[in-house]
């Protein structure tokens, strides 16, 4: 089981390196949701699989690549945090805090990466030189091979060598900070949502955010539906809009 | 300024086929073999392999000179940003047969001075907004066992494909003049404010599901009944801790930026509060 999910966790955040298809790349190689649904399923428990996948997406839901940095490598938190809980039964709460760890691990690794991707754009100018375009091609696909075969052994081996380890150290912990740990799963899911909020940075539409709270607090309704009525708030927004800009015509109307 | 192709006189030499075929390439290789030096650069020299060639057929030396200008640092967001490289290709296009050190300079011009803002554009709107709303309805069926999770993303991503392709194939018919006027006008600050609000009302309803605070407090007054501190809260405004560690964490974001001292203070606060038995 150990051998089977560390492999599988070696091969998925390999691919997550060769960041192959972008929006593919961005949403699915690299989101634990996907991790969850395969290490799940190769594990025979779909389920586990799917709530820690959901746990870590939430907690680094936000993360953008500005510039191509991440705060914290999600790939690698997704794959090798997901695959060790599954392997040791570890409770959510518990996976989430070693997933933070994975991924502040894991972030070291990416400007190496990076840097042994250099070699690659000049190789590409030598073949432009000559104007080889198969030459150009077979770069670009060096490439992605070389940071697969990179990466995917770090994943292999902290899975691997990792899940041996957590056990004995989990055993050997006092009740109080796996109490404390289990608090701070359900904690740290905010962080997402205040990284996003930042983001967005619009400090006047903070009642949209109060007012999403409370209607899923106060009427228990699903995410799903709070979507729904989101949107509809939405639309509201834009229909007063467009009522001021009737009563007012700009000049920038004849832009749009 | 206008474009050649707006005065009517340019011909296409670029099919709608390889057109298709240059954005699956640009998508395709966008972040692959992202390196510190040139970014995004050798996926758009990639993506643009096959046109240029079409393009310059038998004058091998323009296209050397073609090749080496495409393969420059080029960073951007690749789905709304696919619309600079469709923009840049369109003028690799219509400003074929002239000379390659005018090219150089108008085609590098576009892609540079566009690439920042838009990337800005893009980033705001696909990857701070969209993709929380839609993995925030998926995280939400993942945490409650299901594999439907992972469904939503799947299809999410494939939105993702098809907006990048609009983008793309919009870059490529306003070419750059039309384009840099669009940039500038309101609307899309308009879209950026009422996604951003889509997103706030979002992440409320997320947070009101996924964060999870209570304490085991109790105040014990003699003779009586102990009063449980989280039962008082919750008859007062339910879910105010939850909403209190939200914003709280929001206000940490004011001092500091850094993910793990964030996620180590947390975890630092929970076991103290554990320890103490306020947790």
């Amino acid at each position: 089981m150990a051998l089977k999910l560390a492999i599988a966790s070696a091969l998925l955040y390999g691919f997550c390196w060769t960041q192959f298809f972008y929006a593919f790349d961005c949403v699915l190689w690299y989101s634990a949701l996907i991790q969850g649904f395969v290490l799940g399923l190769l594990a025979g428990d779909l389920a586990t699989g799917m709530i820690l996948g959901g746990g870590i997406t939430l907690l680094t839901i936000s993360m953008v690549a500005s510039g191509g940095i991440e705060p914290s490598d999600i790939a690698f938190a997704g794959s090798a945090t997901i695959s060790i809980a599954l392997i040791n039964h570890m409770d959510t709460g518990t996976a989430l805090t070693l997933a933070i760890a994975m991924g502040l691990i894991g972030e070291f690794f990416t400007p190496v990466c990076y840097t042994i991707a250099n070699v690659f754009p000049h190789m590409m100018d030598k073949y432009a030189e000559k104007a080889d375009i198969k030459g150009m091609k077979r770069t670009s696909w060096l490439g992605a091979l070389t940071m697969f075969v990179v990466s995917a052994p770090v994943a292999f081996l902290t899975v691997y060598l990792g899940s041996g380890l957590v056990d004995t150290i989990l055993n050997a912990t006092p009740a109080w900070i796996l109490t404390g740990l289990n608090v701070a799963g359900g904690v740290l899911p905010a962080i997402g949502i205040a990284v996003t909020m930042k983001i967005i940075n619009q400090p006047k539409l903070t009642p949209v955010f109060v007012l999403g709270y409370f209607l899923v607090q106060l009427f228990g309704i699903s995410v799903m539906g709070a979507a729904i009525v989101g949107f509809c708030v939405v639309a509201i927004l834009l229909a007063a809009d467009s009522i001021k800009a009737q009563t007012a015509v700009t000049a920038d109307d004849d832009d749009d | 300024m206008t474009d050649k192709r707006e005065q009517g006189t340019k011909i296409s030499v670029l099919t709608k086929k390889d057109l298709k075929k240059a954005y699956f390439n640009w998508h395709m290789w966008a972040e692959s073999c992202h390196s510190f030096e040139r970014m995004q650069g050798m996926a758009l020299c990639r993506a643009f392999c096959d046109p240029l060639k079409k393009l310059y057929g038998d004058d091998t030396e323009g296209l050397k000179r073609a090749l080496k200008r495409e393969n420059q640092l080029f960073n951007t967001e690749a789905l709304i940003g696919a619309s600079v490289v469709g923009a840049a290709l369109s003028m690799e296009e219509s400003m074929m047969g002239e000379p390659e050190d005018e090219k150089d300079e108008a085609i590098t011009s576009v892609k540079v001075g566009l690439m920042g803002p838009i990337a800005g554009i893009g980033d705001a709107l696909d990857w701070t907004v969209l993709k929380p709303i839609f993995l925030g309805i998926a995280c939400d069926l993942a945490l409650k066992g299901s594999w439907v999770g992972a469904l939503i993303a799947v299809l999410f991503a494939v939105a993702l494909y098809y907006e990048g392709s609009a983008m793309f194939h919009l870059g490529y018919n306003l070419g750059k003049s039309t384009f840099a006027k669009l940039l500038g006008s309101s609307i899309f600050q308009k879209v950026i404010l009422l996604a951003g609000a889509m997103g706030l009302f979002m992440m409320g309803a997320l947070g009101a599901s996924y964060v999870s605070l209570a304490t085991p407090l109790e105040i014990s007054i003699s003779g009586q009944d102990p009063i449980v501190l989280q039962e008082a809260i919750d008859s007062i405004v339910p879910g105010l801790l939850p909403l209190g560690a939200i914003f709280g964490i929001r206000g940490l974001m004011k001092k500091t930026n850094n993910f793990g001292i964030i996620c180590l203070i947390i975890i630092g606060i929970c076991l103290l509060g554990s320890f103490v038995g306020i947790f």
